[in-house]
């Protein structure tokens, strides 16, 4: 892979995940997901740093980054707080609770339709089980040599 | 009007016009108040127009762009069932356009190249795969373990990159710190884990405007690329091509269109494809002088293989130590150029330490205050 060919790349996958990530931001309405896709966009610009600083054969790409990882790390900190904060004055993760907060004249954003849950939608993940006596075999255990 | 149908003339222009209207047509179309069979139909058919016009204009990237945003605009919610398969097709088909864009621009590789190019495929496919999953799934808790996953391809794609410092710290910080951080966060705030408005969006509007916004940032993306593709290669080669032209006995170089003809290449109209094949055609009657001046570029750049002239000694790992490109260069460059810089990011973290607890700390007191006015 020719270098440049290698920069085009990544600098075309910096750009789709800083894209996914923008869509997500203002497409749902969960405020987690929101953050989790602000940071997705912050990936996106990381992976382009990282392929300019090598093209370049500069440090100063992957020193940005650095400070990308530092700066996401405070903000996740305090957002956590915030969302916290909020969850524990309306109850639930939705930021179009917090429209109150809208311009004077501005129109209520209001639900048409709310789509029931699905069967399909009540699938969570199952751990094994773990801590239980598997069956004993007795026959077998006959006939295994005693060491 | 006349800058207008510049703009048409332009391959790129018309492209970008054409795809905007498609997709919000497709956008408008795809509103989730109809039937889920019918709106699947019409996002094929959407989609059968987007390939056809693409084929048209030839210009693979765009249609995956085009594909992509469709993909998404399917998979999203509100929207449920079929049409979320149908999305993925779209999705799975815009990846493909993409390889092929990507992949068409190389000559055919050898095996340690398609090695290369298989890690990276891996890579960039769990990638994107993850991010889209995160972005569609319908529970926060989903969402957050697809973002590991995405987390654990971008740190391998660092890696790949030789940046071993922050592949391992973006594995440790950010899938082991901050995505645990979000896990407990939804424990506490979303017990039951699935809700509502993990279902919905924003009307009607939010997805179809959403789309667009991505694809048009996507597309002026592709063009910088483009442009950079175009002008990094071609400024190295006219600036050394004009310095041999004044050597003596002079190596005269056809015409820089010719070079950059053929970087541009993809993504023309069919009148400018006819003219950019003749003057290829005259570069070829011309091809002794131009290998002579490739390899004279080449010499001068002193570099050993002639094709690979955008090639730079690149940042690749290394166990010695004293190589300019060893990772604990790194650490040098950090804490001298740009110590002040660290000093500013502690300063940072620290801050938004204090600001966390002060905040929670903050609103403990007033529920408390609250709870003793009740009694």
């Amino acid at each position: 892979m020719s270098e440049m060919t290698m920069l085009f790349s990544y600098l075309l996958l910096g750009g789709l995940l800083f894209t996914i990530g923008l869509v997500g931001f203002l497409v749902r309405r969960n405020m987690i997901v929101m953050f989790l896709c602000a940071e997705l966009m912050l990936q996106g610009v990381s992976l382009s740093l990282i392929a300019w600083g090598r093209y370049h054969h500069d440090w100063g790409g992957q020193m940005l980054v650095i400070f990308i990882i530092t700066v996401a790390a405070c903000e996740a900190g305090i957002a956590m707080a915030l969302v916290l904060l909020l969850t524990q004055q309306s109850g639930k993760l939705d930021i179009a609770f917090w429209q109150d907060l809208r311009d004077p004249g501005q129109p209520k954003f209001v639900d048409r339709e709310v789509p029931e849950e699905m069967a399909t939608d009540r699938v969570w993940p199952t751990l094994p089980e773990a801590g239980v006596e598997p069956a004993h075999n007795l026959e077998e255990e006959q006939h295994r040599s005693r060491v | 009007m006349n800058a207008f149908s510049q703009l048409l003339q332009d391959p790129i222009g018309s492209q970008i016009i054409i795809w905007s209207i498609l997709l919000l047509i497709a956008g408008v179309v795809l509103t989730p108040s109809f039937r889920t069979s019918v709106t699947v139909v019409l996002a094929l058919l959407v989609a059968v127009a987007a390939i056809g016009l693409g084929l048209r204009v030839s210009s693979p990237l765009l249609v995956g762009t085009m594909l992509g945003a469709l993909g998404l605009i399917c998979l999203l919610p509100p929207s449920r069932g079929d049409l979320r398969v149908v999305g993925g097709v779209f999705f799975a088909a815009a990846i493909g356009f993409y390889a092929y864009a990507v992949a068409s621009e190389n000559t055919p590789p050898t095996v340690t190249q398609w090695i290369e190019w298989l890690v990276f495929g891996v890579l960039a496919l769990l990638t994107v795969g993850s991010a889209v999953a995160m972005v569609t799934s319908r529970s926060a808790v989903y969402s957050a373990i697809w973002f590991a996953m995405a987390l654990l391809g971008t740190g391998g794609l660092f890696l790949y990159q030789g940046a071993q410092f922050l592949g391992v710290a973006t594995v440790v910080v950010y899938a082991g710190a901050i995505v645990v951080t979000f896990l407990f966060v939804i424990m506490l705030a979303q017990p039951d884990g699935h809700a509502t408005y993990d279902r919905i969006s924003w009307g009607w509007f939010a997805k179809p405007a959403a789309a667009l916004a991505a694809a048009m940032l996507m597309g002026a993306i592709l063009y910088g690329l483009e442009a950079i593709e175009r002008g990094g290669v071609r400024e190295t080669v006219v600036a050394v091509a004009d310095e041999l032209n004044q050597s003596d006995p002079p190596l005269y170089f056809q015409s820089h269109e010719i070079a950059n003809a053929r970087l541009l290449g993809r993504g023309t109209s069919r009148k400018l494809q006819l003219q950019l094949t003749s003057e290829v055609d005259e570069a070829r009657r011309a091809a002794e002088d131009e290998t002579r001046l490739v390899n004279a570029v080449a010499a001068r750049l002193e570099i050993a293989d002639p094709i690979a002239i955008d090639l730079q000694p690149a940042l690749r790992p290394t166990s010695d130590p004293q190589s300019k490109s060893h990772m604990a260069h790194l650490g040098g460059y950090l804490f001298s150029r740009h110590l002040i810089a660290v000093e500013v990011a502690g300063t940072l973290l620290l801050a938004a330490l204090v600001g966390a607890i002060a905040m929670l700390s903050q609103s403990h007191s007033v529920s408390r205050r609250e709870g003793d006015a009740h009694v």
